[in-house]
């Protein structure tokens, strides 16, 4: 018998690590909460930075007149600013604009893409692309009625796929978190 | 006592009668206490049919004096007796003294018995040949039928090579004279000025080597040394008998050192003496390493011998030098190319090597008695069986590798790829190939014929390997049936059917390696029944040092790493469990542990300089490989019956046709059949069953703490490490079963009928696991593997007239399990690999980033943390026309999703479009601001573009260039170039010639290639060949034949 006692004994804790196993099983929270992902703007060494502006007119005069309002926060260098319009015929043209440091310069959609004979759609939706600096992008739609700034409403966490541009998350202001 | 005393020699007085003109000869002879045979020697001088023949014998101090024996034998011979032992050499130069007016000197040992006419035919011969040194064929004291030697040849190291087989019968058939690198010392006829004149014998090499000596100095003034068979000498060689083989090799490698000194001259002497003490320090260390100390002793002191004689060795090339004839180079071409002593030495190993694999092929059936022979044909037949149904599929129709299997591409190409230094891997460039490239590529050319049936046996192979393995380990038990049952027990674990249907190639390899491991360490434990046998006919059981088992070791574990590096941490684990048995065996634990650190240290040296890229590249993740993407949580109920993936959802996507379930219960098999029979065994429990309990806990136990994220490093591939809890029990089991089979003959309970009923119960319940994995043909593998719809992409590019077609590369983003090329982490940690169009084997064994991969990974960081909207941009400067993201292996397998944060960082880039044109199995970018791997650049400042911020400004994708890599030619590449515009080449600018239309290349952005402008036309671009990639080959190469070497060696064995 004492030969066998190290077998039996082995054999008896592979039993007892079986029946911890599955007692820890049981306890194991299946829930398991994984941090999302946060949407928060870049810091100071971000190469460059791009925003998704949804949506207003294009049309001069039109009743949503969509504008982006550009900030270069930075004291020293002047930034440059790529500006598309998104239409539902796709990207359409496109604006660079050089803006000084400390300074605020606005466009229109209408003044970059302006509706024409061949393309009538409206709506438009507007990308700033940025590169180098720090900047702030805001957008607003005006009418004659007045204007709506919609700085919390732009976003950088998007995509453009093919025709459409698609925004994941519409809820969330930029600071917020983004969920799928 | 009418011999003749001291004097000079007037052999002018000898000429027997003054009507013939016979040349007188002398023949020296030099005694020293001779034996019985020395009157033999004297009457058979006396005898000579040569007329004008004196005999002067030198007694180089003789304790008795031999006056009184010459006195009655030879009374008309002088003799010269020389106080003391000066050596032969002294001796014999005595008669340049002592004879005058001899045009010849014989030189004779006292141990030689010359045929009559021998004198005479030499005499006949050197007249007619204009010859210098002459000498006879020298036969067998015993029985002159059987020959000696017939002249010696020699290397340029001065190692003597026999021109015939001891022993051979004399049927005449060498009896032609000619010419030969060295008359043996017994005989020697000379040209008496010749001697003088190369100043004699050698006085520094008292006796062995001094023949050689003369002989090469008389080629070097361009003499003739010619043998001379139809003369014929008895020969006793009784100097064998009077010193030791110790004595003896001490004073040959000194002697021939000396000779190679003296007597090699110009600037060839800068080579062959340091490669003639290298030869010598190599046999030294092989010596060392085979435990015989004292024969390291005996050839290393050669060296410090030659070196405080170094000035009398000079002196005598100096003296040659003046009278030479023939350069060295032309000496040499009379002497063996070459080292001898190292082709005999590989001759040696071939037939040693011979004869090991006779022992393998006849041991199983030589020693066992019918029955077992009988039944483990039998087991063997049935899995056979299984193996080729489980594959049926892969061996005989079409057939796509996937997963880690590796793509097989050009094979002459990946044996360019392994010699030149250039990696296609990632962006291309300069990095170190590994040596698997080497085997693959010249294993897969001998499969000319049929390259597929190579690649198939890439998979297949192993299977046969991991069997013969598996049932080697109970070879100690001596029963065939056992080692069918192990055999059969390992292939057919559910293991190897997680292995197969994931596509992990490495972790077959290292499930097939596993057994021949724990041998290894066993053996090197020196436990019974796999300790050391002496006189083992058996090679299994050869008697080793412990060094030399330590490097074994590490040579198998070098062999296994070369195609799967986690081999390496599997190995130093294995080493380390079994040390937790070995605490109270010394020899055991000091074995295990020189085991663990030669597990680390020989591959690394052995698999130089490609480790040099691993070792500068660390990356814990990339050693211990990837886990399947199949991999599944693990229970400890999992662990124990071997299910590292889920087999229900096999059984569901494949429609195997019997229940998955035979798989765990086959699975279980193993440790139900290890518990039991170590139960039922009668004997105590040995350490070989401890070690194999302890292999099977301590991993199983490793494996579970991982699964529940104890554990702050990854361990290897789970299957791996299941197979190593499977080699655990197969130990255990081959004991028990071993002291059974013992046993059962004496044996009068029920054990003795119960035992083989049960087995015979759980084999089948194996097989029938066998079948389930036999049933879809192929593993339960995908027909479509995605590494062709990769490759894909570009192969369904459209490409209008307008348009060049171009070459780009692929960004591979995901879990390294689904990726099927070799990924490497940026330094945020994100997966990734870069590969061409040809995602093959090319991309595997990739240990860093090569060209711009490190540029590539920071900017995958940045976007990864926001710090850019235009990835597309950046990442064209490398060539990356496709950002392809992975989340399964194959269509309906498990699915690793990539980090939804490095999703969205995709999405937010602003130039790389999702890609819907080609199909479902991949999340694909295109890169709409890349041109492939050549643009040409619109404005002259591109070129200066240092930043990544000015390379945002840089337009690529609006003027591509048609470019194109050369098939199996590693790093040469051709660019159309437009007129007047400088080309931005995707390559690492770094050692390349630039050749047809343009001419010269700068520095681009992060080190890539700008062409300067030029004519329009085709640029050949070549990456050169690195001396220094050369150098540390052949020191490779130098490294891995020691290490055969050593591995080779057995204890005691002599050579």
């Amino acid at each position: 018998m004492r030969k066998l006692f190290p077998v039996v004994m082995l054999a008896a804790l592979v039993g007892a690590w079986l029946y911890v196993d599955t007692a820890l099983e049981a306890n194991e929270d299946l829930t398991v909460i994984q941090p999302l992902p946060n949407a928060a703007m870049s810091g100071p060494s971000a190469l460059d930075q791009a925003w998704f502006c949804p949506t207003g007119s294009r049309s001069v005069g039109g009743v949503a007149d969509h504008t982006v309002k550009i900030s270069n926060l930075s004291a020293e260098t002047a930034s440059t600013a790529a500006v598309t319009v998104l239409t539902e015929a796709g990207r359409g043209s496109s604006s660079d604009l050089e803006v000084p440091p400390g300074e605020t310069i606005s466009i229109k959609a209408s003044d970059i893409d302006p509706v024409t004979d061949e393309d009538s759609s409206e709506l438009a939706g507007l990308t700033v692309q940025i590169v180098g600096g720090r900047s702030v992008v805001s957008h607003s739609v005006e009418s004659s009625a007045g204007g709506c700034l919609l700085s919390d409403l732009v976003f950088r966490n998007w995509a453009c796929q093919g025709r459409f541009a698609r925004v994941h998350n519409v809820d969330e202001p930029l600071s917020g978190r983004c969920q799928r | 006592m009418s011999t003749q005393q001291p004097g000079t020699i007037n052999t002018a007085t000898h000429t027997n009668s003054a009507d013939v003109d016979i040349p007188a000869v002398v023949a020296v002879v030099v005694a020293k206490d001779p034996g019985v045979w020395f009157e033999d020697m004297l009457y058979s001088l006396a005898e000579q049919d040569y007329e004008n023949l004196s005999v002067l014998v030198v007694d180089a101090g003789s304790e008795n004096p031999v006056a009184e024996r010459i006195a009655v034998a030879l009374p008309e011979a002088y003799i010269h007796r020389i106080a003391g032992d000066p050596g032969w050499s002294v001796a014999a130069n005595q008669a340049l003294e002592l004879v005058s007016g001899s045009p010849f000197l014989m030189f004779c040992h006292d141990d030689v018995v010359l045929e009559r006419s021998c004198v005479s035919t030499m005499m006949a011969e050197l007249y007619k040949s204009n010859a210098a040194v002459v000498g006879p064929k020298m036969v067998e004291w015993d029985d002159p039928r059987r020959i000696l030697q017939v002249g010696v040849s020699s290397d340029r190291f001065g190692v003597v090579v026999e021109q015939v087989d001891r022993g051979e019968f004399d049927q005449q058939q060498y009896d032609s004279p000619r010419d030969i690198f060295c008359v043996p010392g017994g005989v020697q006829l000379v040209r008496a000025d010749l001697l003088s004149a190369i100043g004699g014998f050698d006085e520094g090499i008292s006796f062995i080597g001094e023949d050689l000596d003369l002989c090469w100095r008389a080629h070097a003034v361009g003499a003739r040394v010619r043998i001379v068979p139809k003369a014929k000498a008895k020969h006793i060689e009784s100097a064998d008998q009077k010193v030791t083989s110790g004595f003896r090799r001490r004073l040959q490698t000194r002697h021939r050192l000396r000779s190679v000194i003296a007597n090699t001259s110009g600037l060839s002497r800068f080579s062959t003496i340091p490669m003639a003490v290298v030869l010598i320090v190599l046999e030294g260390l092989y010596a060392l390493f085979n435990g015989r100390r004292k024969h390291a002793r005996e050839v290393l002191s050669a060296i410090p011998w030659n070196i405080a004689r170094w000035g009398s060795a000079r002196q005598r090339s100096k003296q040659l030098k003046r009278i030479r004839k023939l350069s060295d180079a032309e000496v040499r071409r009379k002497q063996l190319g070459g080292s001898a002593q190292l082709s005999q030495f590989w001759r040696e190993k071939f037939e040693a090597g011979q004869s090991r694999v006779d022992s393998v092929l006849t041991s199983a059936s030589s020693r066992t008695d019918s029955a077992s022979a009988f039944h483990s044909l039998i087991v063997f037949g049935v899995v056979m069986v299984i193996l080729i149904l489980a594959s049926r599929s892969i061996l005989t129709s079409s057939y796509n590798v996937f997963g880690q299997i590796p793509a097989m591409g050009n094979s002459l190409g990946l044996i360019r790829e392994w010699l030149g230094g250039w990696r296609s891997a990632g962006t291309g460039g300069e990095a170190n190939a590994p040596l698997a490239y080497l085997f693959l590529g010249t294993l897969r050319s001998f499969f000319f014929f049929a390259p597929g049936l190579f690649d198939r046996l890439l998979l297949f192979g192993p299977l046969l390997i991991g069997y013969w393995g598996s049932s080697r380990i109970a070879r100690p038990y001596g029963s065939p049936r056992i080692g069918s049952i192990v055999g059969a027990l390992y292939v057919l674990n559910p293991v190897v059917f997680s292995i197969m249907r994931a596509g992990r190639w490495d972790s077959l390899i290292i499930w097939c390696s596993l057994p021949f491991m724990l041998t290894s360490l066993l053996k090197l434990m020196n436990v019974e029944p796999f300790a050391e046998r002496q006189d083992a006919e058996d090679n299994f059981f050869a008697p080793r040092t412990l060094p030399v088992r330590i490097v074994r070791f590490g040579f198998l574990v070098t062999a296994v790493a070369t195609f799967a590096p986690s081999a390496v941490v599997v190995a130093v684990f294995m080493a380390l469990a079994l040390m937790a048995v070995s605490v109270s065996n010394v020899r055991a634990f000091r074995g295990l542990f020189g085991a663990a650190v030669s597990a680390v240290i020989v591959p690394a040296v052995l698999l130089l300089p490609w480790s040099f890229d691993v070792i500068s590249n660390f990356s814990w993740s990339w050693l211990t490989g990837s886990k399947s993407s199949e991999a599944a949580e693990l229970s400890a109920l999992d662990i124990l019956v071997f299910r590292s993936t889920d087999f229900a959802a096999a059984g569901d996507v494949f429609a195997l046709n019997v229940s998955t379930q035979t798989l765990a219960v086959a699975g279980a098999v193993l440790p139900v059949f290890a518990f039991a029979s170590a139960l039922l065994s009668k004997a105590k429990p040995s350490h070989a069953m401890f070690s194999g309990f302890a292999l099977f806990v301590l991993t199983s136990l490793g494996l579970w703490i991982e699964s529940q994220d104890l554990l702050p490093y990854d361990l290897p591939a789970t299957e791996s490490l299941m197979a190593m809890s499977a080699v655990g029990l197969l130990l255990v089991i081959a004991s028990a079963a071993g002291d059974f089979e013992l046993s059962f003959g004496r044996s009068v309970s029920r054990t003795r009928y119960i035992v083989p009923a049960i087995t015979a119960v759980g084999l089948l319940l194996v097989f029938s696991g066998g079948v389930t994995m036999a049933s879809s043909g192929r593993w339960a593998m995908p027909e479509t593997p995605r590494r062709s719809t990769a490759e894909a992409l570009f192969a369904s590019r459209i490409v209008d007239e307008s348009e060049v077609e171009t070459t780009g590369r692929i960004l591979w983003l995901g879990e390294p399990s689904v990726i099927p090329v070799d990924t490497y982490p940026t330094p945020g940690g994100i997966e990734f690999a870069i590969s061409n169009a040809q995602v093959d084997v090319r991309n595997k064994w990739v240990p860093g980033p090569v060209g711009g991969g490190s540029g590539v990974a920071r900017h995958l960081d940045l976007a990864y943390e926001g710090g850019t909207s235009s990835l597309g941009s950046l990442i064209a400067s490398y060539g990356i026309d496709y950002v392809v993201v992975s989340e399964q292996i194959a269509r309906n397998y498990k699915t690793n999703p990539v980090d939804r944060r490095l999703e969205a960082a995709l999405e937010r880039q602003l130039d790389l479009q999702l890609d819907k044109s080609g199909n479902d199995d991949f999340t694909i970018y295109r890169n709409i601001a890349s041109g492939g791997v050549a643009s040409a650049l619109a404005n002259f400042t591109d070129a200066e573009s240092t930043t990544a911020l000015d390379q945002l400004e840089v337009d690529l994708a609006s003027n591509p260039v048609a470019s194109r890599e050369v098939s199996g030619r590693p790093g040469r590449w051709q660019i159309e170039v437009p007129e007047d515009q400088a080309v931005y080449v995707a390559l690492s600018e770094n050692n390349f010639s630039v050749g047809g239309v343009r001419s010269e290349a700068s520095v681009g952005f992060d080190g890539m290639m700008v062409l300067e402008p030029g004519p329009e036309g085709t640029v050949e671009l070549d990456y050169g060949f690195s001396f220094l990639r050369t150098l540390s080959l052949l020191a490779q190469f130098l490294l891995i034949s020691t290490a055969i070497v050593v591995a080779q060696t057995r204890k005691g064995a002599e050579r």
